[in-house]
């Protein structure tokens, strides 16, 4: 008899539970995933690989403890990375389109690689690892609290460089996507100091180079994907600097933007219908973790031209660069062809670039380099749901 | 002292119960291809170009005329679930890539296209032969024997065994003023790149560019 009323309890909370996750239906591709943290937060996603991005994520839902469960991303993955050493004498690799990040590249992962997580794998071999982590404080005051992360990370061996893609999933709706680089550093001969660092145990010279890497946010806010807007916001400092100005003007045609630290642009994706329930509307915004080597830009190309850039979306614009499905143009800044973004399904590709300079440290294994970026809830929530 | 069940082990049950009714082991219509949609999808590509499985009249008698590269599944529009795939099969004999746009539910060839100058990452096969060319040529292979002295102190004398070996498509125009006439190829040819290390991952510093269209090492660069 007293287990009557824990039993009870127990059907009342899955029932409660029960609309939790959105159903995958027949747009999420792959094997499904799903962590529920002990606050009752949740993501649930579906995770696929593909010869040349890699892990390829699609439906990504957050649900905060006590709200709706709701879609962010129809579809996300790493669209391009491309290589350049500083002396010109090879011109830039394509590494996910001519490499790939996904097949024979992509390792097999064992549990020495995945502590305390759990290995997900494909055709028999583990290739995913998820492991939950301790955040930190995700706030502090009068009272506290420890949140906590869902990490799902991959690892792609392409030539004597190893990558690490690893998405980081917070507890409180946040999304950070990042890059690892290591490996082994390549070699140039002595004569070419001015374009590396005499790094290697020989005494030869380490050649420096820049990775440029493009994710792909396909962002498909709640239940309708092709309702979202992209705003960009300024605050802009008056001559005597001791007012910030609020400036919000909506992008409506397909375009690339670059950051500002002067006015400290950036941008929103919202859904163009959808209130949080209170006076917001339901948005992430981009949050750039460094991006004082983004005007970086290999061989003047356009598509490396600008730091973000906005389309409208296309099934076979599905590589930044050296993009081969003959039905669309080459690069994103073709794929910028003045489409309307007004309440259509909203494409993000996001360009990091990070130049390596070895230090005598990376001999000779590369030490790891992290380069990420943030997808943030703003007004996702009326208030603060922890 | 009667048990009675902590509201944080229902909880954790509840999740549990959660996590096991909603997650679906395969998630739908549009998820990748299933190895029997690979096998069907190549099948129709290759009923749609037959072709000898080699070529005679050249350098190089082992020249597969027809690689296949890649069969993925086409990208849909937003809401379409048709099963299509897309096949890359890469045509030596003319030097193209072959790119067929399969429809799984009627196993018809929706569309080809032949482009040249595209050029996708090398398969396994490929990486073989390349590796088997540059291990046959005695000018290569004294090279790499210098090579693995230098870096191991030991002798190459198995080279299955005692390296590894990685490629890359490999393009004329990424090195433009350092290819001799047979590199130029390469980029309308198929050439590979070819990464050579020792079994604990050691790169050397020599490269060799391998034209698989024409079958021949076409030159050594630095690495």
């Amino acid at each position: 008899m007293q287990y009557r009323t824990p039993l009870l309890t127990l059907s009342l909370l899955i029932v409660w539970q029960n609309p939790v996750f959105a159903a995958p239906g027949n747009t999420c591709t792959g094997q499904a995933l799903s962590k529920t943290f002990a606050s009752g937060a949740s993501w649930n996603l579906c995770w696929e690989p593909r010869q040349a991005e890699g892990i390829v994520l699609s439906q990504v839902t957050y649900k905060a403890p006590n709200h709706a469960a709701r879609r962010v991303l129809g579809e996300a993955a790493l669209s391009q990375v491309e290589t350049a050493l500083d002396d010109g004498s090879v011109a830039p690799l394509f590494l996910t389109t001519e490499a790939g990040f996904g097949g024979n590249n992509l390792q097999t992962l064992n549990a020495a690689a995945c502590t305390n997580g759990t290995l997900h794998a494909t055709s028999g071999r583990n290739v995913l690892c998820a492991t939950t982590r301790a955040q930190g404080y995700s706030y502090k005051y009068t009272t506290q609290r420890q949140g906590q992360l869902w990490e799902l990370s991959s690892h792609s061996q392409i030539g004597s460089r190893n990558y690490a893609v690893r998405w980081r999933f917070y507890e409180n709706g946040t999304i950070e996507p990042s890059l690892g680089l290591s490996g082994e550093l390549p070699v140039v001969d002595a004569s070419a100091t001015q374009y590396g660092w005499p790094a290697m145990q020989s005494g030869k010279v380490a050649t420096g180079f820049t990775d440029h890497a493009l994710w792909r946010l396909d962002f498909d806010l709640d239940t309708s994907h092709a309702n979202d807007v992209v705003e960009e916001i300024i605050s802009t400092p008056s001559a005597d600097r001791l007012r910030k100005t609020k400036t919000i003007t909506r992008l409506n045609t397909e375009t690339g933007r670059n950051f500002d630290p002067e006015t400290k642009r950036f941008w929103r994706i919202r859904d163009g219908i959808l209130s949080n329930g209170s006076v917001g509307q339901i948005s992430y915004e981009l949050i750039p973790n460094r991006y004082d080597h983004s005007r970086a830009n290999s061989s003047n190309t356009p598509w490396l031209a600008n730091d973000v850039f906005f389309t409208r979306y296309n099934a076979c614009e599905k590589h930044a660069a050296n993009n081969p499905t003959s039905n669309c143009t080459a690069n994103v800044s073709q794929f910028v062809n003045a489409e309307s973004l007004n309440q259509q399904d909203i494409v993000v590709w996001y360009k990091q670039s990070y130049h390596h300079l070895p230090r005598s440290e990376d001999s000779n294994r590369i030490g790891t380099v992290w380069s990420s970026f943030q997808l943030l809830p703003r007004d996702w929530h009326s208030t603060n749901p922890f | 002292m009667p048990k009675i069940l902590s509201l944080r082990t229902l909880l954790h049950y509840a999740t549990l119960l959660c996590a096991l009714t909603h997650l679906p082991a395969n998630a739908g219509n549009l998820d990748p291809l299933s190895p029997a949609e690979i096998a069907r999808a190549t099948q129709q590509a290759n009923v749609a170009a037959p072709f000898p499985t080699t070529r005679s009249a050249t350098s190089n008698s082992t020249t597969p005329v027809l690689e296949l590269l890649l069969v993925e599944r086409h990208p849909n529009a937003k809401g379409q679930t048709a099963r299509r795939a897309d096949v890359y099969t890469y045509d030596y004999s003319t030097n193209e890539t072959i790119i067929d746009v399969i429809d799984l539910d009627t196993n018809r060839v929706i569309s080809r296209k032949r482009e040249k100058n595209l050029q996708l990452p090398l398969t396994a096969n490929e990486l073989q032969r390349a590796s088997d060319l540059i291990l046959a040529d005695d000018e290569q292979r004294s090279l790499l024997d210098a090579e693995f002295k230098r870096i191991t102190g030991q002798t190459l004398n198995n080279p299955a065994q005692q390296l590894q070996v990685k490629a890359f498509v490999f393009h004329a125009s990424s090195l433009p003023e350092q290819l001799n006439a047979a590199s130029q190829q390469c980029g309308l040819h198929r050439c590979a790149q070819v990464l050579l290390y020792t079994a604990d991952s050691v790169v050397f510093e020599v490269s060799p560019i391998v034209n698989l269209s024409a079958g021949v090492i076409t030159q050594t660069i630095g690495f």
